[in-house]
């Protein structure tokens, strides 16, 4: 054993065991189809004022994530799809209605004169709060921002006996009457609120209102009974197939396939923890897709043996066919690996959503079985065919 | 294990040459005439699912089937094989009319395990598929410059051509078949789209190789020692491919089964198209520019 080999087993080691690590303590995000919740798709409406563009898409993506974080949903996901598409992705909620609603409002809140003219926007508001009046009736404090605070107190020492109107989407909410000027940029707003109403109306004041008004286009609603029953199925089938895989190996290539399925095993662990890291989203497909990859992964494997069985006719000795067969397999393995991680960099780029996650757990996997089925396989290779039982059973190498 | 099995013979690799242009033609015409069995997440409805702890009799089906033709004009009513699955798709529902749906629906069934509402736009999905079709000849472009220089362009070609034929027969087979494709079809066609070439490369891989060391020999002969020689991998591969996944064929259940049934037919027509499509085209072109 050379000191390069030693440095790499302890590296391979060591990638094992941060690995197992992290397949043990990281927590497993499961998409929608396995979890159950929501999927909401909303159309971005254009209107005379705004024009839909990339950056008033990403904005409102960013306004509706406020907003659901105020629901506390965990682990929302929020992605664009097409070119005026939002599509939202809510885990495990329980009421579809009230988060619609929460979704679906565009809240531009305005404060305007009699005339109608428009003093100020939500955009102005620094925070929105529910308190309770003398009587118990709820109501939204509404704090503004330096610039919105000096307008507002410009306008109420200006405005005395006269009404301010407050317009939440087209709708006026309320239209009390300017008492006095209004200097420290602080309102409130009352109507015939019910504590629930108030309590959404400051989570959309908080949130801002959306760039541009949205539709809804599509709810769907997933129970989680049948994805959890299939991942179970699934998550069984593939420790099956697994299995058969190891089998298939040791049968066909003794010892050789015992080292391809260590290397197989500790590809598996690093892939399902480079997901966790990563913090992808695992779908139905996406593990039938690691159910696949097991089997595709010992295909470099499958390559260079044989490969080995070639030169060993010709070279005789364990250690020179190791050799040989890998030189000459590595060429093809790396012409073939580096067409599908070209293949899903194009898929990534121009692909949307859920294809973009497909281009990623595709290339992790190709990369990581690389590692494992070239690197750690010759590694291990390298120092265990020179135990003394291969020297007299040479048979059982699988040459 | 040697073999020595003439698969490029002029003969030989024009047969399957036609074959296989025939039968994308054949399946083509079914893809333009019948379109593919799209699952409702491709078309505008709701569909109601019930998952049951008991098989339904068919006095309750014949019920349900009574109720729902009542309702609304259009349905399908699908059961699951062991009959304790249920699937109503309908128009689209707003929550009055699934509401009512489903108590209607309920009291014909009586107790069940899971229960699934969906509705669905179709703008959606088409947009969706419109863009794994660009993202797919995009990346269809860049493997043929890879190759090209890699290899050869006549290569490239060859190898594209192989592909293009599996996934436009893994579509056909689909739409002659009339099995259902849901939104999991595409992750399957992208991964076809990586293993295919996969497949292709290993064999053109050797066939460069023993180029150069076989410089004067005729190039069908060349490439047809190549294919012999990595047959064994072409095999093993596909067994391990196909033992990891059979499994989730039996147990996957009715969400996977079209995504599986595509790896499937994919992976084995993979292994035809390598040997039969690529290479018998990449054999085709070398012997016209020789002469």
């Amino acid at each position: 054993m050379n000191i390069r080999s030693e440095y790499k087993t302890a590296l391979i080691v060591a990638i094992f065991a941060i690995s197992l690590w992290i397949l043990l303590t990281y927590p497993l995000r499961l998409g929608l189809d396995i979890k159950g919740g929501i999927r909401v798709t909303l159309q971005a409406q254009k209107t005379p004022t705004v024009e839909i563009t990339d950056d008033a898409i990403r904005r409102t993506i960013e306004v509706i994530r406020n907003r659901i974080d105020q629901l506390g949903v965990v682990e929302p996901s929020l992605y664009k799809e097409g070119y005026d598409k939002i599509v939202v992705e809510l885990p495990g909620i329980k009421d579809p209605e009230k988060a619609l609603d929460i979704i679906g409002q565009t809240a531009l809140l305005e404060f305007k004169d009699e005339n109608g003219k428009t003093i100020l926007t939500g955009s102005a508001l620094k925070n929105a709060r529910v308190e309770f009046d003398q009587v118990g009736q709820p109501m939204v404090r509404v704090e503004m921002n330096p610039e919105g605070a000096k307008i507002f107190a410009d306008f109420t020492s200006k405005n005395i006996g006269k009404p301010v109107i407050i317009v939440l989407d087209g709708r006026v909410i309320s239209s009390p009457v300017i008492k006095d000027a209004i200097t420290e940029g602080v309102g409130v707003i009352t109507g015939k609120f019910t504590i629930d109403e108030a309590q959404k109306l400051a989570i959309l004041l908080r949130a801002g209102a959306l760039p541009v008004p949205v539709k809804v286009i599509e709810n769907r609603t997933i129970d989680p009974t049948l994805g959890r029953d299939t991942m179970e199925n699934a998550y069984k089938a593939g420790i099956i197939g697994g299995i058969l895989v190891i089998l298939f190996m040791i049968i066909i290539f003794r010892f050789l396939g015992v080292v391809a399925d260590l290397a197989l095993i500790l590809y598996i662990i690093m892939d399902i923890a480079v997901l966790k890291l990563l913090n992808a989203t695992l779908t139905l497909p996406g593990i039938a897709g690691i159910i696949l990859s097991i089997g595709m992964a010992v295909d470099a494997n499958c390559l260079i043996f044989t490969r080995m069985r070639e030169e060993y006719e010709k070279k005789k000795t364990p250690m020179a066919s190791l050799d040989a067969g890998f030189r000459n397999a590595l060429r093809a393995i790396i012409d073939s690996n580096v067409t599908t991680i070209l293949a899903a960099f194009v898929l990534f780029i121009y692909g949307t959503g859920p294809i973009k996650g497909f281009a990623v757990t595709l290339t992790i996997g190709v990369i990581l079985s690389m590692f494992t089925a070239i690197t750690v396989t010759r590694t291990l290779l390298e120092n265990l065919l020179q135990l003394p039982i291969f020297k007299k059973a040479t048979k059982l190498i699988g040459l | 294990m040697k073999t020595n099995i003439n698969f490029l013979g002029r003969k030989v690799r024009r047969f399957f040459i036609l074959i296989s242009l025939l039968f994308i033609i054949f399946g083509m015409t079914s893809y333009f005439i019948n379109g593919l069995n799209l699952s409702i997440d491709f078309q505008s409805g709701s569909i109601l699912y019930y998952k049951l702890d008991k098989p339904l009799s068919t006095k309750q089906i014949s019920e349900i089937r009574k109720l729902v033709n009542n309702l609304f004009e259009k349905s399908i009513i699908q059961t699951g094989s062991d009959l304790k699955e249920i699937w109503i798709r309908t128009k689209p529902l707003n929550e009055e009319e699934n509401k009512k749906l489903t108590s209607l629906v309920e009291k014909i069934i009586g107790n069940f395990k899971g229960k699934d509402w969906t509705s669905i736009e179709p703008s959606i999905s088409q947009e969706l598929r419109g863009k794994a079709i660009l993202a797919s000849v995009l990346a269809i472009i860049i493997m043929l410059v890879y190759i090209t220089i890699r290899f050869r362009f006549d290569f490239a070609i060859s190898a594209i051509i192989g592909e293009a034929f599996v996934l436009l027969s893994t579509i056909s087979l689909f739409s002659i078949f009339r099995w259902e494709v849901n939104p999991s079809f595409i992750a399957a066609i992208l991964t076809l789209l990586g293993y295919t070439i996969n497949d292709t490369i290993i064999v053109f891989d050797r066939i460069r190789e023993n180029m150069k060391m076989y410089p004067k020999e005729d190039f069908v002969s060349v490439a047809n020692k190549s294919i012999n020689q990595v047959l064994v991998r072409t095999f093993y591969t596909v067994i391990t491919t196909l033992l990891a996944i059979t499994p989730l064929l039996i147990m996957g259940g009715a969400v996977l089964r079209p995504f599986i049934i595509a790896l499937y037919l994919g992976i084995l027509l993979g292994t035809y198209s390598n040997i039969f499509v690529a290479s018998a085209i990449l054999a085709e072109w070398r012997e016209v520019q020789k002469t």
